[in-house]
């Protein structure tokens, strides 16, 4: 998830509770674009404590690229432990890794990423974004086919119209005053989403009719990137001249017993774009 | 004030973006595009003294219908063509390639268009990317060669079919690409022919003194062995020994190549005098991508000294396409 957006800012930010971990990539620089994502604890940690006077949550700025490459030498590791704690007098995060190298031969490796912990001020600051009801969400097709559609098309012009209708079908749309493009997907899945107060204004709509938006095709291609996860399903809401918001949901290969009943998957990664009226 | 319309359709456009990238640069130069019943050229005038062209014949296309006004005399007949038999030889261009100088009113479309923009369209499924694979021999000698051995990667996994249509009412280019159940739909503006194009009546104008058809390899080679320091490049061409020479001088000495009359390098030669000239380096670099994608090199040389490479590339299977640069030498 991590290396999904790495490379939208150099910091994330990440929020320790009792059940969840969050990840914040916001306020990043000439963009609205937002992310916010999260893990369920029990998935991701065999033991896990957490204790803070600020109603027992945690907030750390973190550097992206360090904490992908701590994880990384990670991998292979039989245990990793992960503490919070002052290294010479500045806050860090200390991962002590155990790992066995070419046959019997322990080896622990501890690591240190310097951080900054968060206070209230810089708290209040983040908050997620609230989006109205989208006018319509679909099942996105794979990224890896949108990917190499985008990456032409962003030769061509800064924006993207994204739109979507209940029988299915997607479009990308790049507009110029050379050249026009539009690429339709067709037989996508509509999800049902519990929303009842919503079932009605559903109802009234005709199945034809798209709904789209306009935002910035660098924002686009950012959401994008996160085919690296290899998700188990994308979920696009549209609204309307407003806002696009993408649902990635992380499929947890290690254990498909034990998952959250919850989000059912291993964690999710929410990208909020806002739209560009040009 | 006659109205035209052009429909195609490809089931394979791999052919056509070979052809185009064979003839594209990083640089957004106007594209001539002409739609005669023999299919489709596009030309790209570099600069005022080199032109390429790309040849699309009407036979790649399942599809071909080009139509002159709705008034009965004047209807073209459906050219509905599979894909039979091709005539793979060299000489088989030249009634297509006269098309482009041709002033006479048989029916063909002329417009011109951004030839990057096309392929960014064409190649919206999936890039076809082309690698340099240096040769083992050219690595060793210099590594600011970039000529060598270069492949087309297709990254897509599946086929993408193509229609075309222009109408001249709109003067738009209509692209209708279709990728296992994914629609695109591209709409380009085109823009007025470019009729200054003088580089064509150059080569036709004066008569034809030599020519010959080589295996691209060794051309290939050649040009590989130039260092790419040295400002011009003579071509010598006798039919006395020696018969085919091209060298090249640089501040550290001359390079000469010399051809053997030997068919596995030089298939067919039709030598009438001696002839020498010269061009500069910079609008020979110009052939490097085409070259190094073709198998067969047709050269010839008129007497006022314009030269014409006319290079084969393979497409799919068995099937070839044909692209051709002229340049005109430096004055002496």
């Amino acid at each position: 998830m991590l290396q999904s957006v790495e490379k939208l800012n150099k910091t994330c930010v990440l929020k320790f509770t009792r059940d969840k971990i969050f990840l914040i990539v916001s306020k990043i620089e000439l963009t609205e674009l937002q992310v916010w994502g999260q893990v369920a604890i029990n998935l991701l940690f065999e033991d896990f404590i957490i204790e803070s006077a600020n109603n027992n949550e945690i907030w750390l700025e973190v550097r992206t690229d360090q904490i992908i490459r701590v994880l990384k030498s990670a991998q292979s590791a039989i245990d990793v432990y992960c503490k919070l704690t002052k290294k010479t007098g500045l806050p860090s995060l200390s991962f002590n890794i155990k790992s066995i190298f070419r046959g019997d031969n322990p080896v622990l490796l501890v690591q240190d990423i310097p951080i900054r912990v968060l206070n209230m001020y810089h708290i209040s600051e983040y908050k997620e974004p609230m989006v109205p009801q989208p006018h319509v969400h679909i099942l996105m097709p794979p990224l890896v086919s949108v990917r190499t559609i985008i990456d032409r098309m962003k030769s061509m012009s800064n924006y993207l119209t994204i739109s979507a209708n209940y029988n299915g079908e997607f479009t990308l749309k790049i507009e110029t005053e050379s050249v026009s493009v539009e690429t339709y997907f067709k037989d996508l899945i509509c999800p049902e989403l519990n929303q009842n107060e919503n079932s009605q204004s559903q109802q009234e709509r005709p199945k034809e009719q798209f709904s789209g938006c306009q935002i910035s095709i660098i924002d686009f291609e950012k959401f994008v990137h996160s085919y690296v996860i290899n998700p188990s399903s994308v979920i696009c809401s549209i609204i309307e001249n407003f806002a696009v918001v993408f649902y990635v949901y992380v499929r947890n290969d290690m254990s498909l017993m034990d998952y959250d009943q919850e989000t059912r998957q291993f964690g999710a990664l929410t990208y909020y774009i806002p739209a560009i009226i040009a | 004030m006659d109205s035209y319309s052009f429909k195609a359709s490809i089931n394979n456009i791999k052919p056509l973006i070979i052809s185009l990238k064979a003839i594209a640069s990083s640089q957004n130069y106007n594209t001539n595009c002409l739609i005669s019943n023999n299919g489709i050229i596009f030309s790209i005038q570099n600069s005022s003294s080199v032109e390429a062209r790309a040849y699309i014949k009407n036979s790649y296309f399942q599809e071909y219908l080009l139509e002159l006004n709705q008034s009965e005399d004047n209807q073209e007949t459906i050219k509905e063509t599979q894909e039979n038999e091709e005539d793979n030889s060299i000489d088989n261009n030249s009634e297509f390639s006269n098309d482009i100088d041709n002033t006479n009113k048989e029916s063909k479309i002329i417009f011109s268009l951004n030839i990057n923009t096309l392929l960014d369209c064409l190649t919206i499924f999936g890039g076809f990317q082309l690698s340099n694979s240096n040769s083992t021999k050219s690595s060793q000698k210099n590594d600011k060669n970039l000529n060598s051995e270069i492949n087309i990667i297709d990254t897509s996994k599946t086929r993408t079919t193509l229609r075309i249509e222009y109408k001249s009412s709109t003067k738009r280019l209509d692209l209708l690409l279709e990728d296992n159940g994914v629609i695109t739909v591209c709409k380009l503006n085109t823009y007025e022919f470019n009729e200054n194009s003088e580089i064509g009546l150059m080569l036709k104008q004066y008569p034809l003194i030599n020519e010959l058809i080589l295996n691209s390899k060794w051309l290939n080679d050649t040009f590989n062995t130039i260092d790419n320091s040295c400002d011009d490049i003579t071509i010598r061409i006798s039919p006395e020994a020696p018969f085919f020479e091209i060298s090249a001088t640089n501040i550290s000495g001359t390079t000469k190549i010399e051809y053997s009359k030997n068919p596995e390098v030089i298939e067919t030669c039709n030598f009438k005098a001696t002839t020498i000239f010269s061009y500069k380096y910079t609008l020979i670099t110009n052939i490097f991508k085409a070259l190094a994608l073709s198998t067969k090199t047709q050269i010839k040389i008129n007497s006022e000294g314009v030269l014409q490479f006319l290079f084969m590339i393979p497409t799919i299977d068995t099937s070839v396409c044909f692209v051709d640069y002229i340049i005109i030498p430096s004055a002496e």
